[in-house]
């Protein structure tokens, strides 16, 4: 059969790969202003049916205003692009997995607003942990969604297992970091100093395991998986940069290298613009390193038997999953 | 019960040939009459629907106020999974005849008759129910009856007919959620204006469902050899590749990292809140391993992996999720 000129399932899903990203950076940014409450009712907005509210006072109100709301408009958006994209999947995707795969999306982006309106109406700072946790894990759903459903496979080099363990790795270290981006001023100076540690030592392994899936792939990987590999150590490095200075933009300078050092002061609120692009990009850097690790993932083939049905010689490619 | 070295003679000779029946045989009536009880109970399955009672009371409530009262809930809600679990191999007393994992079962092999099981089903059932009663209320005792009902005669019959009776099942396995939730008085907190617990409790549910997916589809592979031959519709025996199988768990899997997550609300733990998160994702990589390679290693390992994860998860959620 004549394959459609229009591939639908992986053009939607790139659109919704690219407006996740922006939502993901709305989101980012809500959490660096803390201006989560500057709405303070859900599902409207000041008594407005959200997508009814006046457009003049959202660009034009306060900053926190536009961001929040912002971020609740971005998170319908992607919302009807999602159940669109499991609509057009189930319809005409060949592959169980890719229509699977977007029903988890379905669920995990109803989650998600769930989750944010909890978090609005609880003003409960774990809620907000949870969203921040499931915000990342939807994009890297999406992502792979959008590289499982291309036509051609990926052309797979050798079998690698560390690229899965570099996505594991990627996204614990999110979670990690949602810890201390939401962290209650009550909390006791061991756990901040174990959440740090966790942070650091998260980082040791995502740059490890970036340096050794880019040389891993490097010897007889594709032209496309090394391009990829390459191009996550070179982001693992500014998100070094970036989370050092995140560290100095949100709690100034570190008295020493030893965890006792490390005790939680009053965060630097009054944020100056390159203060909120640091302590922002941080967490999107994070988010592209997820995501980049996802279609990685896929490009070594540890993911490619996901959606083939053959055995034997696609055996290869499912062992570097194993 | 029927006398145990009589009824091996009402064996089907099918299933002499797996080995079990003779192993039956070979054991004393006493040791026999215990394993027949705990084939026909399930205790493992029971534990786990009260691991699951307990916790959601937990993240409901915190300590509950009198420990006789619960010891009541739990041992009616252990006779009501009790009695479901004997129901169900009642209804397929002939296709387990047909399965080499189930042809030793004491109904299918002929050492319990129907009717002495239908009297267990009953008495079982009805006391049960009368615990729940008297020790938390009308409530979770309906909700008990409900999950009964359910599994008995919605998901069972379901499983000659279509692919879909999982997510039926997974229904009745996330319903003890709603019996600690309503013996732990939820509905009143929630109408105080405490919806943390609320929230923890549907996240708990939501776990629970999706656990589900994952953890059989794991079973429904390895035994895909079995399900046909007895003439059962799992998604293994329609779809023999396992993509959609696979595909499925890994939606599940995913689904599931927020809603364990969400567990942690009450308590704001932040200890349970990361063991959640290792817990779902090493079950999510499980998952998508046995999604990709689709064979019985991968399949063996999601399902051990499956009852560590909830059980990593259920102890945390009761060790650091007190409600605050």
């Amino acid at each position: 059969m004549k394959p459609a000129f229009f591939n639908w399932t992986h053009l939607i899903a790139c659109l919704l790969v690219a407006v996740t990203a922006v939502l993901l950076s709305f989101g980012a940014l809500v959490t660096t202003y803390e201006a989560a409450m500057a709405v303070p009712d859900w599902p409207a907005t000041y008594g407005h049916n959200m997508f009814l509210f006046p457009l003049a006072e959202w660009l034009h109100g306060p900053w926190d205003l536009f961001l929040e709301h912002g971020h609740r408009l971005l998170g319908a958006l992607a919302g009807i692009i999602t159940l669109l994209l499991a609509g057009v999947a189930w319809r005409s995707a060949t592959r169980p997995a890719v229509r699977w795969l977007a029903v988890a999306a379905v669920a995990l982006v109803v989650v998600q607003g769930v989750l944010g309106g909890a978090r609005v109406l609880l003003d409960d700072k774990t809620v907000a942990k949870v969203h921040a946790c499931t915000g990342p894990l939807f994009f890297a759903v999406a992502v792979a969604v959008a590289a499982l459903s291309r036509r051609t496979s990926p052309d797979h080099g050798p079998a690698t297992r560390v690229p899965v363990a570099l996505l594991v790795a990627s996204y614990l270290q999110l979670v990690a970091g949602a810890q201390l981006r939401h962290l209650d001023a009550t909390v006791e100076p061991s756990t901040f100093q174990l959440l740090v540690g966790l942070h650091i030592v998260g980082a040791v392994a995502v740059t490890v395991l970036a340096a050794v899936a880019a040389a891993t792939v490097g010897v007889g990987g594709s032209t496309s998986a090394r391009r990829w590999a390459k191009g996550i150590v070179i982001v693992v490095g500014l998100q070094l940069l970036l989370g050092a200075a995140a560290w100095v933009a949100n709690w100034g300078m570190p008295s020493g290298l030893l965890p006792e050092s490390w005790q939680l002061t009053e965060p630097l609120r009054a944020r100056s613009g390159w203060n909120a692009v640091v302590v922002t990009g941080h967490v999107v850097l994070g988010m592209m390193i997820l995501g980049a690790s996802v279609v990685l993932t896929i490009e070594v083939g540890a993911l490619g038997r996901l959606v083939t049905r053959k055995g034997g010689a696609d055996a290869a490619a499912g062992r570097a999953f194993a | 019960m029927t006398p145990p070295p009589a009824s091996v003679e009402l064996v089907p000779s099918s299933t002499l040939a797996c080995g079990t029946v003779e192993r039956v045989a070979a054991v004393s009536g006493s040791a026999l009459w215990a394993a027949d009880l705990s084939s026909l109970t399930r205790p493992r399955i029971a534990v786990m629907v009260l691991a699951t009672v307990v916790t959601s009371m937990w993240l409901t409530g915190g300590r509950p106020e009198h420990a006789g009262a619960v010891v009541a809930l739990l041992v009616g809600t252990a006779l009501v999974a009790a009695s479901s679990s004997v129901a169900n191999q009642i209804l397929e007393r002939s296709t387990d005849r047909r399965m080499k994992r189930t042809a030793s079962r004491p109904i299918a092999a002929g050492r319990l008759s129907t009717r002495d099981a239908w009297v267990i089903v009953a008495a079982s059932l009805g006391v049960g129910v009368a615990a729940i009663v008297a020790s938390a209320g009308w409530r979770p005792a309906a909700a008990a009856a409900a999950t009964w009902l359910l599994y008995v005669a919605l998901y069972t019959p379901l499983k000659r007919i279509t692919p879909l009776n999982t997510a039926v099942g997974a229904v009745a396995g996330a319903l003890p959620v709603a019996i600690g939730w309503l013996a732990a008085n939820g509905p009143e907190r929630l109408a105080a204006g405490d919806a943390r617990g609320g929230l923890a409790v549907a996240a708990l549910a939501t776990v629970l469902y999706l656990w589900q997916f994952p953890h059989f589809m794991a079973i429904a592979w390895l035994y895909r050899g079995q399900y046909a031959a007895a003439g059962l519709r799992m998604l293994t025996v329609v779809d023999p590749s396992g993509l959609r199988a696979g595909g499925q768990s890994l939606a599940a899997a995913l689904a599931m990292v927020p809603a364990s997550l969400v567990l942690a609300v009450p308590s704001g733990s932040i200890r349970l809140f990361l063991a959640a998160a290792v817990a779902s994702i090493v079950y999510g990589v499980a998952a998508a391993r046995f999604a990709v390679r689709r064979d019985d290693a991968s399949a063996r390992a999601l399902l051990f992996t499956s009852l560590g994860s909830l059980l990593g998860l259920l102890t945390a959620a009761v060790a650091f999720g007190r409600p605050v």
